[in-house]
């Protein structure tokens, strides 16, 4: 393919991307990499790649998981039978085999990002371009264009975007972490089969569990469990969305899930937070043109604004979570995060593993 | 019964028994045929709408605002009934009433008991384009669609303590960025399509599309003994 054009990195060179070449675009959060990606993307011919976006809902056609399996397959016009059988062995690959009846619009987080992977996987081209994937794709011979957070080993090339190296400014992490170790802010008891636990005033703690357990949801409410959920000593475990969204403010994992303003100025969110969650340049900003990243600054700021005794972060990004841990600390607020990523540990109290 | 067939015979008997009823203007057999279509209708467990019902009222009071002795010229005969309103004109507006019934309640069980990925398959089957017939197809799960998204981010604005309005629904929604998700996938790459939700044709739908088929050819055979389309009872 040797694809020649006037794309270039930051320092200058020009971008060729040979056949079978692995390219990984990483820079720091509103650097361009999806711009990058989708000018590099426009360089090859139109149908001859897959491409996986960052907004994870604009990878699905509304129907069921089978049909979203299907959809590329249909497309490339695969008979009948042959398409029923690979979309059961594809959905067996991934583990979404129970939920292939399921209609896109219940699925967790999780699994949305699963499926929008084997999506591409199940009948990929020779080139994948892939905004921020769940994982990379194993066993592939292809061209491969990857923009997030990998190890930089598996690419045959590394573009960073970042203009200056970052001045790692860690900010003085100086924790209060006022725990108040006699009073439980929240209970939990079998939230699903075997995951009872704690949390104390004042903790910040680590839960991991399997990721393919709504368990953020469970907590906030968004899924029913068969548990129990107690605040303080009242049980929330039925408590209305509202009344619960005063005591536990949740930052759900796809921002998607919980934007229902046009611009960020209408969410009315106060200097201070939106300083402190890096949106002071984009007040005025169709929440459209904002990255993920940026668009899960803006929900982390419009839960901060609700100064809710707890706060919980389903995956959680690392990028601007330290500032926002200090800031959680110094108002005292409790903070739960869902991760199975090891880098937030260092700053938590605590982790419960599941 | 008629919900566990396939949905493109669904359309070929909606399309059959439209033909039928067109051609038929005898009352008797359209009678009958409605009765069918009714009894299909309540056995898929569907609710007439009242919009439907007022417009075919609309309809046959249009038809006789405009020629209220229409009857009178069609049947040759004339019989006042009430006041004015002679039985002829009665008689042409039940025909009328009950190729409305037909028509509409076939093509309803088509629509309200098929998927609409399924109604997709369907069209495109019978010719048309399959971008179109996609189109269209995804017009019918509009609705879900919208309750869906609304329900999700009625929730979240719950709990967020925000107002989250209907109307505010309607205009966040609106800019779906679909075109793009269907390119990325592929859609359009190839001439023709393969349609996943098309349920396999067995022997249920080749028997309901020959009784729907035998209705054609009822209506013709009524044509050649009534010596002409109308069944004309005061002859």
């Amino acid at each position: 393919m040797n694809t020649m054009n006037t794309l270039k990195t930051p320092t200058g060179e020009p971008i060729i991307i040979q056949r079978g070449d692995k390219i990984l675009i990483t820079g720091a959060l509103g650097s361009g990499k999806t711009s990058l990606l989708k000018e590099i993307a426009a360089t090859f011919p139109k149908d001859q790649f897959d491409s996986l976006f960052q907004t994870l809902d604009d990878n699905f056609i509304p129907g069921t998981v089978a049909e979203n399996l299907a959809f590329t397959l249909e497309n490339n016009a695969i008979p009948f039978r042959e398409m029923k059988l690979s979309v059961l062995a594809c959905a067996k690959d991934y583990h979404l085999t129970d939920e292939l009846e399921t209609d896109i619009s219940e699925l967790s987080t999780y699994k949305k990002q699963v499926l929008a992977m084997a999506q591409i996987l199940i009948h990929p081209t020779d080139i994948l371009v892939l905004d921020e994937p769940l994982f990379l794709p194993e066993e592939f011979d292809g061209t491969l264009i990857v923009a997030g957070n990998f190890e930089h080993d598996l690419f045959d090339c590394v573009i960073d975007l970042s203009v200056e190296i970052p001045t790692q400014v860690t900010p003085e992490l100086t924790l209060k972490r006022q725990i108040n170790p006699n009073k439980a802010i929240l209970s939990v008891t079998e939230l699903v089969d075997q995951m009872s636990f704690a949390v104390y005033e004042g903790e910040k703690i680590a839960i991991t569990a399997p990721a393919e357990l709504p368990i953020a949801d469970m907590l906030a409410g968004f899924r029913s469990t068969s548990g129990e959920i107690d605040f303080y000593y009242e049980d929330v475990t039925y408590q209305s969305l509202d009344k619960r969204g005063r005591k536990i403010g949740y930052i759900m994992a796809n921002p998607d899930d919980m934007i229902f303003v046009k611009r960020v100025s209408d969410a009315e969110i106060p200097d201070e937070l939106l300083a402190l969650c890096q949106l002071t340049p984009l007040k005025n900003a169709q929440l459209s043109d904002l990255s993920h990243r940026q668009k899960r600054l803006f929900t982390t700021a419009c839960i901060l604004k609700q100064a809710t005794p707890i706060v919980i972060i389903d995956q959680p990004e690392f990028e601007g979570f330290l500032e926002i841990l200090s800031y959680l600390d110094r108002q005292g607020v409790t903070l739960i995060l869902i991760t199975n990523q090891d880098i937030f540990l260092p700053f938590m109290d605590r982790q419960e593993v599941f | 019964m008629m919900t566990s067939l396939n949905s493109f015979s669904k359309f070929v008997i909606f399309i059959l028994t439209m033909v039928a009823a067109l051609i038929s203007n005898d009352t008797r057999f359209l009678g009958v045929l409605a009765l069918i279509a009714l009894a299909c209708f309540v056995r898929a467990q569907l609710k007439f709408p009242k919009w439907l019902g007022m417009l075919i009222g609309l309809h046959l009071v249009i038809l006789f605002c405009l020629n209220p002795d229409y009857g009178v010229a069609l049947y040759h005969y004339n019989i006042s009934w009430i006041a004015d309103f002679t039985l002829q004109e009665a008689l042409y507006l039940l025909t009328i009433f009950l190729k409305d019934v037909i028509i509409l309640t076939f093509l309803q069980i088509f629509l309200l008991t098929s998927h609409p990925a399924e109604i997709s398959a369907s069209l495109n089957t019978v010719g048309l384009p399959y971008r179109l017939s996609y189109k269209i197809g995804r017009l019918f799960g509009l609705r879900k669609r919208f309750k869906v998204a609304y329900t999700k981010l009625h929730a979240a604005a719950a709990a967020q303590n925000q107002k989250f309005s209907k109307l505010a629904a309607v205009r966040f929604l609106l800019k779906a960025k679909h075109e793009e998700t269907l390119a990325s996938r592929h859609f359009g790459k190839k001439q023709k399509r393969t349609w996943y939700q098309m349920r396999p044709f067995n022997e249920r739908d080749k028997r309901a599309i020959l009784l729907a088929v035998f209705s054609v050819i009822i209506s013709i055979i009524l044509i050649i003994i009534n010596g002409g389309r109308l069944w004309n009872p005061f002859r």
